[in-house]
């Protein structure tokens, strides 16, 4: 983007990203804590504010969905991180120890890529990924391949889809009936 | 037997979590007004009531101060008064502030300073 004057970033002004999170910061973490109620509303917070200043920073004319998107862009940034070190602890062996509330964290971290897809077309990259993202979204992936993947239980994968797809459908009302 | 869905934690206001998020990001680094508001609060022990207090703007809106940036050194007058007229901050309490000293005493009257949450 390039600005009058040859300029590559928004003329300086220090108040700035005070106005943008004043205009837009309320609205993107409702959006936010809608598709991710579950996740830490402090941390869904900082991806909004990061959001914010990183916009200040770098756009001239910024609007509410770019904010959305940069903070979905952290969200997702935050997802890939987190998915390193769980691959980190699976490759050192504590998979096989692992609780199940920590596999658990995984499928939920899966399903917020899914969410995230419209906004993040590098997710779900690999095999293991989509077969994740196809059992929660209930697209008739044998559980025993999620199972492998995560070393758990068939039926400890089953019952975590079957939380999953209902935590989506609550979201998908709570989305409904934000819309309507 | 299946477990029950694990309940949805309550969410947290936007305002609370939000505020935290401006103050918390904003006092990493120097180029934020936040930087110093959060050595001036842990100077002198302030809460955040007090802190709007000893600025002399609504607690409401300190979050917004905090996300401000600090003035450059070469325009910091023409820096300093636009943030000062944006929160209607005397600038010579927001220079204080953000030269890491002590602000002095607000002279402007700001009625919303008195009675705004926190």
């Amino acid at each position: 983007m390039s600005y009058p004057g040859g300029m590559t970033t928004p003329p300086f002004d220090p108040t700035r990203a005070a106005e943008l999170y004043r205009l837009f910061a309320k609205p993107v973490y409702r959006r936010l804590q809608c598709r991710c109620p579950w996740a830490d509303p402090e941390w869904l917070a900082d991806a909004v504010v990061d959001a914010v200043l990183a916009l200040a920073a770098t756009s001239d004319a910024v609007n509410e969905r770019m904010v959305c998107e940069c903070a979905y862009g952290k969200v997702g940034t935050h997802l890939r991180s987190e998915q390193r070190r769980l691959n980190r602890e699976k490759n050192a062996g504590s998979s096989v120890t692992k609780p199940a509330s920590a596999a658990a964290s995984v499928l939920e971290e899966l399903a917020v890529r899914e969410q995230l897809r419209l906004y993040e077309d590098r997710i779900a990259r690999t095999p293991a990924e989509r077969e994740l993202l196809a059992l929660w979204a209930g697209a008739g992936i044998h559980p025993a391949a999620a199972a492998a993947a995560i070393g758990l239980s068939e039926a400890e994968v089953r019952k975590m889809a079957a939380r999953l797809r209902k935590r989506l459908s609550r979201e998908r009302e709570l989305a409904a009936t934000e819309a309507s | 037997m299946i477990d029950e869905p694990t309940p949805v934690p309550p969410a947290l206001l936007p305002d609370a979590a939000l505020r935290r998020s401006a103050f918390r990001l904003s006092a990493r680094a120097p180029q934020f007004v936040g930087y110093w508001l959060a050595r001036l609060r842990e100077r002198e022990r302030l809460s955040d009531d007090e802190l709007a207090r000893r600025l002399g703007v609504s607690g409401g809106r300190l979050d917004e101060l905090a996300l401000c940036l600090s003035p450059r050194a070469g325009h910091f007058d023409r820096d300093l008064h636009a943030v000062a007229a944006r929160f209607s901050v005397d600038p010579a309490v927001l220079a204080a502030v953000v030269r890491g000293e002590s602000p002095p005493t607000p002279t402007r009257a700001n009625p919303a300073a008195s009675n705004s949450p926190a």
